[in-house]
């Protein structure tokens, strides 16, 4: 299904079309269930999740601005935070001590900058092949499986400290390498 | 990899390319959840940080292909749809001219009994209904901003449908243009009590045409004060030849 025909069904959805709702989820429902299956690892709590990401793209679908944009994107982002929250809730993280970073060597342009909202993904691919290798991975994986820090470091036998390490220089590397 | 840079500065939260990266840790999904709900509280009144988020989900966006389809079971979207839908939602019909939807809104008591006076004034005096007395009924649905002014006029015939902003909270509707860059400019505010119609500004004119983007937000009585929408949108789309 083309962006422009969702965006239609998504705008539908908004003014409480519910035969357009049921289109919106039969698209787009395998793509979002298998967002929350990922990450969650279990069917049955996944499906309560997909309840959840409906119920939300029903109450916010009018506030899908035009500004935001990629409807895949939009739908996929709320799958992701219900699934990750639910993740989070159920086992609490305590090692994300500072919201300060010291590893700022570069310095970013503003966002008003930079227009690349509507990313078709290559621009990503090829600054991910910048980055070394483990380190583009565990960014990845970060994002697709929903793995803290400490997961990640168990995972790949290294400290946690430098796994955050890790990610953190890799936001900026990726950041200047898009805006470049 | 560099060196791990250990300078001597106090730490500095408010340096750009630690939002950067905070942002980025929220999208990633790494953070626990109080750091979530902070994150997210910040993003409803900081927009600056808001735009970061926005930009790493659409740019990492492209990591969602590693996602392979899966079947839900039928079960979840008959539970969805009984959440939604299952204390009926009823279609509220309001009949009559009286309490048609924003007629009166806005227009004080006074005001409101001139009008009157002057309404049954020309029905007396015409001892016919006039053409304009239209049958009235606003449809809308609990928890919509947005409602649906139909008038009819029996003498010919003809049914209009606009929409309006709900009745129950104080608020316009905002019919605005699009670029495909830059800010939207406002066409227009819909007026309550008219016929949905909106004179469109000289020098606007040009501007609408194919692949136009048209969009209506919700916003404060009278109009965005801002003179960029500031409620959500709902309806947008493009416009095209006939």
């Amino acid at each position: 299904m083309q962006n422009s025909e969702m965006v239609g069904l998504i705008n539908r959805v908004a003014i409480g079309d519910r035969q357009a709702f049921t289109d919106l989820y039969r698209v787009t429902s395998p793509k979002l269930f298998a967002i929350c299956l990922r990450i969650l690892k279990d069917r049955g709590e996944a499906e309560e999740a997909l309840q959840e990401v409906y119920i939300k793209v029903w109450q916010k679908a009018k506030s899908f601005a035009i500004g935001s944009g990629v409807p895949t994107t939009w739908l996929a982002t709320i799958a992701r935070n219900q699934a990750i929250d639910i993740i989070r809730a159920r086992k609490p993280v305590n090692d994300d001590i500072d919201e300060v970073f010291d590893l700022a060597d570069e310095t970013m342009p503003n966002p008003e900058q930079s227009v690349a909202m509507a990313d078709d993904g290559r621009r990503i691919d090829a600054c991910m092949g910048e980055l070394d290798q483990v380190h583009a991975q565990s960014v990845r994986r970060a994002y697709v499986e929903g793995l803290t820090y400490a997961e990640l470091a168990e995972d790949l036998r290294v400290p946690l400290n430098t796994v955050r390490t890790w990610l953190r220089r890799s936001l900026l590397k990726l950041r200047e390498c898009m805006q470049r | 990899m560099t060196t791990e840079p250990r300078d001597s500065n106090p730490p500095d939260g408010g340096r750009p390319e630690n939002d950067e990266i905070l942002a980025g840790e929220y999208v990633l999904g790494v953070l626990s959840l109080e750091a979530r709900h902070r994150i997210e509280a910040r993003m409803a009144t900081d927009q600056p940080f808001a735009r970061l988020v926005a930009r790493w989900q659409s740019n990492m966006a492209s990591f969602n292909r590693d996602y392979q389809e899966q079947q839900p079971s039928i079960a979840v979207f008959q539970a969805i749809e009984r959440r939604l839908f299952a204390e009926n939602r009823k279609v509220e019909v309001k009949h009559g001219l009286w309490d048609a939807v924003g007629f009166w809104r806005g227009l004080s008591f006074a005001t409101s009994a001139i009008a009157a006076v002057a309404v049954v004034y020309i029905a007396t005096v015409q001892l016919t209904p006039p053409a304009t007395e239209s049958i009235v009924a606003e449809l809308s649905a609990p928890n919509d901003p947005v409602a649906l002014r139909v008038s009819f006029n029996p003498a010919d015939g003809r049914l209009r449908i606009i929409p309006v902003a709900d009745q129950s909270t104080e608020k316009s509707l905002q019919l605005w243009l699009v670029p495909g860059s830059g800010s939207p400019t406002s066409l227009g505010v819909f007026e309550p009590g008219t016929d949905g119609e909106l004179l469109i500004p000289a020098e606007l004119r040009s501007r609408i045409g194919q692949g136009a983007t048209l969009a209506v937000s919700v916003e404060p009585f009278g109009g965005s004060p801002t003179g960029l929408p500031t409620g959500p949108v709902i309806a947008s789309g493009s416009a095209r030849n006939l």
